[in-house]
C-alpha cells in the first residue's frame, strides 16, 4: 500500500463514523427549560425583595426625618416600588408550569420567550438597585453620622457602576435575541 | 450542516461519552454565540472549525490534569507496537481514535482538520500558520500516522 492511499485510507475510515447523538430529547428540552424558569423566578424574587427593602427604607425615612422634601421623595418611592414590587409579584406567580412534552419544534419559541423574560426581570432588579442609590445619596448624612464627602463619593460610584452593570446584561441579551432572529431567519 | 464532522472532532477530544455530550454541547452553544461576530473574512467552515478547536482545546487543557500525559507523534512511532487480536474494520477507526486521542493538541487539531479533508490554506487560517508550513506538517505527521496505523497489527 503506498503512502498515499494510507493517508486517504484513513481520511476515509476517519469520515465514515456514524453519529452518536441524535437531536436533543424532548425530556432534556424540559430540563434545560426548567432550569432557565428556575433562574427567571431567582432574578424575579431578588426583585421583589429589593422593592420591600426599598419600602422599608422609606417609611423608615418618613417616620425618622422631618424634612419635607425628604419626605415627599420618599413617599414617590414608595408610589414607584409599590407598583414595580407588585408587577414582580404577579410574575412571579404566573410563571407557567412546564408540561411534560416539551416539543422540540417549541423549544426556539419557548427559549425566545425566556430570555425575553430574563431581560425584563434583570431589568426589574436594577430599576429597584438605582433608586436605592439614589435614595441613599438623598438621605445618607440624615441616616449616617459619616464624612459627607462619603455619600458625595461612593455613592455616584456605585451608582455609575449599576448603570455599566446594567448596561453589559442588557447587552448580553440583546446579542442573544439578535442571534436567535439570525438563526431563525436563516432557518425559514 | 457540520454536525457529523463536530461529533467527530468531539470524539478525537474527549474519550468519556458525558463528558464528550457536554462538550459538544458548549460547542454548538459557543458557535451559536458567536455567530453574529461572523464577518466573512474567511469560509464560515474555517470559522466553525476555528471555534470548534479552540473550545476543544480549551477543554483538553482543563482535563489535562486527570489524563495521562499527551504525546507527540514522534513519541507514538516509538511506542512499542500491541498485537490486535481483532482484524474486523470497525476496529480501524478506534485504532485511528487511540491514535488521535494520544497526540498532543497542536498535532491533533492539525491532523483533525486533515482528516476532514480541509486544505492547507483553511488549515493555515483555523491554525495560524502558512499554508507551506501548514504542507509540511501535515506532510510529517500523516506519514507517521498512517505508517503507525497500518503496522499497529503487527507484532
Amino acid at each position: 500500500m503506498t503512502e498515499g492511499t494510507s493517508a486517504n485510507d484513513l481520511k476515509l475510515i476517519w469520515q465514515s463514523q456514524r453519529r452518536e447523538h441524535s437531536t436533543m430529547s424532548a425530556e432534556e428540552v424540559r430540563t434545560k427549560a426548567e432550569a432557565i424558569q428556575a433562574k427567571v423566578r431567582r432574578n424575579i424574587l431578588v426583585a421583589f425583595v429589593l422593592g420591600v427593602l426599598v419600602l422599608v427604607f422609606c417609611t423608615i425615612a418618613i417616620a425618622e426625618l422631618h424634612s419635607t422634601a425628604i419626605r415627599v421623595i420618599a413617599v414617590s418611592f414608595i408610589v414607584l416600588t409599590s407598583v414595580i414590587a407588585c408587577r414582580a409579584y404577579d410574575r412571579l406567580w404566573s410563571l407557567p408550569v412546564l408540561s411534560t412534552n416539551v416539543a422540540l419544534n417549541d423549544c426556539l419559541e419557548f427559549y425566545r420567550l425566556e430570555l425575553e423574560a430574563q431581560y425584563r426581570s434583570i431589568a426589574i432588579v436594577w430599576r429597584f438597585l438605582v433608586p436605592i442609590a439614589l435614595f441613599l445619596f438623598l438621605t445618607w448624612n440624615a441616616l449616617f453620622r459619616t464624612s459627607p464627602l462619603v455619600p458625595r463619593l461612593a455613592l455616584p460610584a456605585v451608582l455609575v457602576l449599576i448603570l455599566f452593570w446594567r448596561r453589559l446584561a442588557a447587552r448580553s441579551f440583546r446579542q442573544k435575541l439578535s442571534a436567535l432572529d439570525e438563526f431563525e431567519k436563516e432557518g425559514s | 450542516m457540520y454536525a457529523d464532522a463536530l461529533e467527530r472532532l468531539v470524539r478525537a477530544y474527549e474519550l468519556d461519552p458525558e463528558k464528550r455530550r457536554d462538550l459538544l454541547q458548549e460547542i454548538h452553544l459557543a458557535l451559536w454565540l458567536s455567530f453574529e461576530k461572523f464577518e466573512g473574512r474567511c469560509s464560515l467552515r474555517t470559522w466553525v472549525y476555528r471555534i470548534a478547536h479552540n473550545i476543544a482545546t480549551s477543554h483538553v487543557i482543563r482535563q489535562r490534569r486527570a489524563n495521562s500525559r499527551l504525546l507527540s507523534l514522534e513519541e507514538i512511532d516509538a511506542m512499542p507496537r500491541q498485537s490486535d487480536p481483532h482484524s474486523a474494520d470497525r476496529l480501524d477507526l478506534e485504532r485511528l481514535l487511540q491514535l488521535i486521542h494520544r497526540l498532543n493538541p497542536p498535532d491533533r487539531e492539525l491532523m483533525l482538520l486533515y482528516l476532514e479533508d480541509l486544505d492547507a490554506g483553511a488549515i493555515g487560517d483555523i491554525m495560524g500558520l502558512s499554508a507551506v508550513n501548514v504542507r509540511s506538517k501535515v506532510h510529517r505527521l500523516k506519514t507517521i500516522l498512517a505508517r503507525r496505523f497500518h503496522a499497529g497489527g503487527q507484532p
